[in-house]
């Protein structure tokens, strides 16, 4: 489990940092730079956008670091810097009409039953001996998947399923409530889960 | 308890975060219901491979670069 936590060298970190200290800089990124990349790659979902974020993320880092209070772990604090980097990145860039959540979502009778035909209802695929080490086209259809994500429902299961951050951290991170990052989460699972399936052969 | 219910509450059930007497009621309605057991390991099954299919490193050189990139920029503050 991935959890941020305030470790004892951070707050010495983060003074040295404030001090202007280039080698507290070079601390945080053996710490975190494979992290930003990973959000920044998960949001802008190509690598020359997600290698600029990161880039812009740490010397936004030093030169922000004043304004970091210690209210909430340092990796939180860094992690909302990064995921609103790569988030004004993705705006910035013309980008193809995103698919409404609400048609990647599961459909229900009006007695509660879901909707579609018979094997696609008892479709399991879980199991299946091909998912056990994926191939690159398993890979690829998963990132895809995640991907045709809307970017509200990627952003938030990056954080929580990839990053495995708490529903707290992660709303900490993306100044939500706990309510609204598990409802959205909950959504962004289902798409996947549906996209997947379809995806996926049984 | 509908299948709509039931799935409403995986996310929170793969979390132990449902409380007793709803996680009773789910577990009664699974026993009776293979689309939603097809639904949940899959649901399960997803997650983890969204994370499995996005283990991404970030390159040596690129680790580099952004060193380099550093320690221009801060030079000048």
């Amino acid at each position: 489990m991935n959890t941020i936590t305030t470790g004892d060298p951070e707050p010495l970190l983060v003074q040295r940092l404030r001090d202007g200290d280039h080698g507290a800089l070079e601390v945080l990124m053996e710490r975190y730079a494979s992290r930003v990349y990973r959000v920044a790659h998960g949001i802008t979902r190509n690598a020359p956008d997600a290698e600029e974020v990161v880039q812009d993320v740490f010397l936004k880092l030093f030169r922000v670091i004043d304004a970091f209070e210690g209210r909430s772990a340092l990796g939180t604090w860094i992690y909302r810097i990064a995921t609103n980097e790569a988030l004004n990145k993705r705006r910035g860039k013309r980008r193809e009409v995103e698919v409404p959540i609400e048609e990647h979502l599961p459909s229900f009778q009006a007695d509660g039953h879901r909707e579609g035909d018979r094997g696609f209802l008892l479709a399991d695929w879980s199991a299946s001996p091909e998912l056990v080490t994926l191939t690159a086209e398993t890979r690829a259809r998963v990132r895809e998947a995640v991907d045709a994500l809307p970017d509200p429902y990627r952003v938030v299961l990056l954080l929580r399923d990839l990053e495995e951050l708490s529903n707290e951290e992660t709303a900490e991170v993306l100044a939500e409530s706990v309510s609204s990052v598990k409802s959205r989460l909950h959504r962004a699972r289902m798409a996947l889960r549906e996209m997947l399936t379809r995806s996926i052969p049984a | 308890m509908t299948c709509k219910d039931a799935i409403e509450l995986f996310s929170e059930y793969l979390e132990a975060a449902v409380d007793a007497d709803t996680l009773a009621g789910l577990e009664q309605h699974l026993r009776d219901c293979p689309p939603c057991v097809a639904y949940l390991n899959t649901f399960r099954r997803s997650r983890e491979l969204a994370r499995e299919a996005s283990e991404i490193e970030m390159p040596p050189e690129m680790k580099r670069r952004l060193r380099q990139f550093l320690l221009a920029h801060l030079r000048d503050s």
